[in-house]
């Protein structure tokens, strides 16, 4: 196999990219998703397609918000080059099932798309939920980039550290795109990596590996934010893994004028000016199918435990 | 799929030949205590885990203003005149990326530092190369110059950038002011943006002056000068490097940043930030990194020059910067007969790694097809190295006299 490392996930993520991407080619985007992939898309000339995840009968469960299949299937054309996947999912916090991973990879097979898999957050997925990895399904390996991250695997996000593995064909080409870049990723952020890594691999499976530890801290996060939820009868989407949980903020009951600007954008401002909390509003993670962002705020539980606790507070007074 | 140039040299130099390496534009001394000091500092605060401003660490680009306002002569304000980058090569990366579309045309001075062209390629741009010859009787870098009316005729209406280095690699050159009055102006009549890669600009010889061109009348508006840290302190693995310029120009090159790597790691600009406040406390003092750099690099290179001399090499003495061009010429070394298409100084570079163990860079491959002749018998050492490599170096190029 081959890899190489980057300055962050990002920077192999763009690598990954406009490695692939000429003028006129399709790429899959199942969204909400990361903002920079259309982003980078389009700056190679490429055409983003969006597909999104639906939440279905139970939008209370990151898990249930699932593609529809004959939707992802139309999606693809002849000039599909690339579809990207993201597990565990920002921002849904959503965790792709080993079965919808074959159906991706079955229909990026019928087309000859690679696959660009983003598992940055594969290091926060809860205690007893699975990762599963699109690379492994059989006959995937072949095309698919994987990526990763050290910033999201050990809490280190200012080292700007990343990777991607896949086959030494592709990885090539995603090399040769950073040495245009950037040439090489610093000395000392590799090395510090490096040991860290080679720390989780002796610790392998014992309590105080890192890799053990962090999911524990994600989930405990994640728990403090929803019963926040729960006590002011805010509707959340549970999350199974990554940083990320999606609030409904129906039951505030707020109402804002919507023709120049999107509902939960507007929502994020206020809460922020009233109630001094920082949230992301979810439509921006959405190009075609912002109607499905409803009234959704984004929160981050990789927090220490007093900023959390105090979001908490504030989320429990947004009842009143 | 062929591997990178650099990759075969560093696999060759390194790991087969075990060469003595004068060849690549690495230093490879100790780092002064001070920096090992900054980056324990810099790793010791928690804010060194966390995403740092997408447009560059505050107290870095702070740094930098402060540094650079006085030599720019203008306030430079941190927040909008300055962005960050992974290494000054992200920074080239950016100011190539961020105004080159499909067929439009750059301006190099060659030879010149092949990132360039690379960059102009991922842009489906065109580079357009003007050469620098040596005049007078070639022993010194600054009388290699431009022909003027070859450089005027290589602007058109398609042209949109003028990328040029100052200190010069390889040739050591350090562009007068009058010479970028008169390149400041050609850019000015076809309304060029000008990029300025000056990563060397702390290497500066005696009776040299670094002249930035952006500091000329009338240049700022247009001009990008870009800097590095790795070449400022010797620490070419920090990976950090900035671009300065006027706030439109500036905005676009972070819209490129803003889709490669987005920040640079905070820990390694808070370092830098600290390795400027200290040199700005130390200025003018003996304990001035960047004076001890300039003397020290121009001692080594005064080494090189003897050696090469002592055998009938004749060195272009270099105005400042890390490199020197050797003419080899005197020497009647011969390769055709080995009938191996390439360049002359390539083959005199693979010879002398091979039989001698010492790694040199060829020249010929700076340049574009048209001139790659002028790159005749030179061949390019660096002098930024240790005590230990510039000696053995030395040893090993007396030794040549009777190759």
């Amino acid at each position: 196999p081959g890899s190489m490392t980057a300055v962050g996930a990002y920077e192999a993520l763009y690598n990954s990219l406009t490695a692939f991407i000429n003028p006129g080619d399709e790429v899959v985007l199942i969204e909400p998703h990361f903002d920079s992939y259309s982003v980078v898309v389009e700056v190679c000339g490429g055409k983003p397609v969006f597909v999104p995840l639906r939440p279905g009968d139970n939008p209370s469960d990151g898990n249930n918000w699932a593609l529809d299949k004959a939707e992802f299937e139309a999606a693809f054309s002849d000039k599909t080059k690339i579809c990207m996947v993201n597990t565990p999912h920002n921002p849904i916090g959503k965790l792709f099932t080993e079965e919808e991973m074959e159906f991706i990879a079955r229909t990026c097979e019928k087309h000859n798309a690679l696959i660009i898999s983003d598992e940055v957050y594969e290091r926060c997925v809860f205690p007893g939920e699975e990762h599963v990895r699109i690379a492994n399904i059989p006959g995937a390996w072949d095309r698919t980039i994987t990526i990763g991250s050290a910033g999201k695997s050990f809490s280190m996000t200012g080292y700007k550290l990343g990777w991607a593995v896949g086959p030494a064909e592709l990885i090539n080409r995603v090399q040769a795109m950073h040495q245009t870049v950037v040439y090489s990723a610093p000395t000392i952020t590799q090395d510090v990596v490096a040991r860290c890594i080679e720390r989780e691999v002796e610790l392998k499976g014992k309590e105080e590996a890192y890799y053990t530890q962090l999911p524990k801290v994600m989930q405990e996060g994640s728990e403090i934010l929803s019963e926040a939820a729960r006590d002011a009868g805010l509707p959340f989407v549970k999350p199974y893994g990554g940083y990320f949980m999606m609030l409904d903020t129906t039951p505030l009951g707020l109402e804002f004028d919507t023709t120049e600007e999107m509902y939960d954008v507007q929502c994020s401002k206020y809460l922020m000016e009233h109630h001094k909390l920082a949230t992301i509003p979810l439509s921006p993670f959405f190009n075609l199918n912002k109607n499905l962002s409803d009234k959704y705020v984004r929160l981050c539980f990789a927090k220490s435990t007093d900023t959390l606790k105090a979001g908490g507070d504030i989320i429990r007074e947004l009842k009143k | 799929q062929r591997v990178p140039a650099k990759q075969w040299y560093q696999r060759r130099v390194r790991d087969e030949h075990k060469a003595t390496n004068i060849g690549q534009g690495f230093p490879d001394f100790a780092v002064p205590d001070f920096l090992q000091e900054e980056v324990k500092r810099a790793v010791a605060k928690p804010s060194a885990n966390w995403y740092t401003r997408a447009a560059g660490h505050p107290r870095l680009v702070k740094a930098l203003s402060d540094e650079f306002s006085p030599l720019f002569g203008r306030s430079i304000d941190p927040m909008t005149e300055v962005t960050t980058a992974v290494g000054a090569y992200e920074a080239i990366y950016a100011a190539i990326t961020a105004f080159i579309n499909p067929g439009d045309e750059a301006v190099v001075i060659e030879p010149h530092f092949d990132c360039y062209a690379g960059d102009m390629d991922m842009c489906g741009g065109k580079l357009i190369r003007v050469p620098l010859r040596p005049t007078g009787d070639g022993t010194l870098a600054k009388n290699w110059t431009l022909d003027r009316k070859e450089f005027e005729e290589a602007f058109n209406d398609r042209t949109k950038l003028l990328i040029t280095t100052t200190p010069h690699n390889p040739v050591g050159k350090m562009f007068t002011e009058e010479e970028l009055e008169f390149i400041g102006g050609v850019c000015a009549k076809h309304n060029v943006i000008i990029v300025t890669d000056e990563v060397y600009e702390r290497v500066v010889f005696q009776g040299s002056k670094h002249v930035r061109i952006a500091a000329l009348p009338g240049m700022w508006e247009r001009t990008i000068t870009v800097g590095s840290i790795g070449k400022s302190f010797s620490v070419t693995g920090w990976k950090v490097g900035w671009a300065i310029g006027p706030a439109p120009l500036i905005t676009q090159l972070q819209h490129v940043t803003s889709c490669t790597t987005f920040t640079a790691p905070t820990l390694l600009q808070e370092a830098s930030a600290g390795a400027f406040e200290r040199e700005a406390r130390v200025k003018g003092t003996p304990d001035s990194y960047f004076d001890w750099l300039s003397g020290k690099l121009e001692d080594n290179c005064r080494k090189l020059a003897d050696a090469f001399s002592h055998i009938g090499c004749v060195p272009v003495w270099p105005d400042g910067g890390y490199f020197m061009l050797v003419d080899t010429a005197p020497m009647g070394w011969d390769f055709s007969d080995e009938n191996t298409g390439r360049c002359y100084d390539v083959d005199c570079v693979k010879w002398l790694t091979r039989e001698f163990k010492l790694a040199t860079i060829p020249i010929s491959v700076f340049y574009g097809d048209r001139n790659r002749h002028l790159a005749a018998k030179y061949i390019r050492v660096c002098c930024a190295k240790s005590d230990a490599t510039i000696e053995k170096a030395c040893q090993i190029i007396r030794s040549l006299k009777k190759a």
